[in-house]
């Protein structure tokens, strides 16, 4: 049985992860909830634009279709 | 855990900012939304590289969202 990336992304709950979406942009945060289509919910989150940091937020909720990697 | 629908839910009435594929940001109150992302805005402002622009009522398709923080 291998592991699977919802079930590998389960893992990553409550803990801080990189998320890297296309277009330059990275949010650092902590993954508080995700569905099928990879949108997550992430807690007291940086959001960085090449490499700067332009803003942080109590919550923010970040749309699957422009993840490109999640890194716990 | 906090599904992302759920947070949407809970957004409704409230003002959210939100990021979009070309760099655009759209910050309005939201009163609607549906399993594609798909929103509909009131008093909804859009700034273009800080050229601001006042659109009132929107409704913006789901597929060219980033991002929503709830403000």
């Amino acid at each position: 049985m291998s592991l699977k990336p919802l079930n590998s992304l389960k893992e990553s709950l409550s803990n801080r992860v990189i998320v890297e979406l296309k277009g330059g942009r990275e949010f650092r945060g902590t993954l508080d909830g995700y569905d099928v289509h990879m949108n997550l919910v992430l807690r007291q989150a940086e959001e960085f634009m090449n490499g700067e940091l332009v803003k942080r937020t109590e919550v923010t909720i970040v749309r699957g279709d422009n993840v490109i990697y999640i890194s716990p | 855990m906090v599904m992302p629908q759920n947070l949407l839910e809970k957004s409704l009435e409230r003002v959210v900012n939100i990021h979009l594929k070309d760099g655009r940001e759209i910050t309005g109150k939201l009163t609607g939304y549906d399993e594609y992302m798909n929103m509909v805005l009131e008093s909804a402002e859009e700034d273009r590289n800080g050229e601001k622009r006042r659109l009132g009522t929107l409704i913006l398709r789901g597929n060219n969202v980033v991002s929503i923080t709830p403000i």
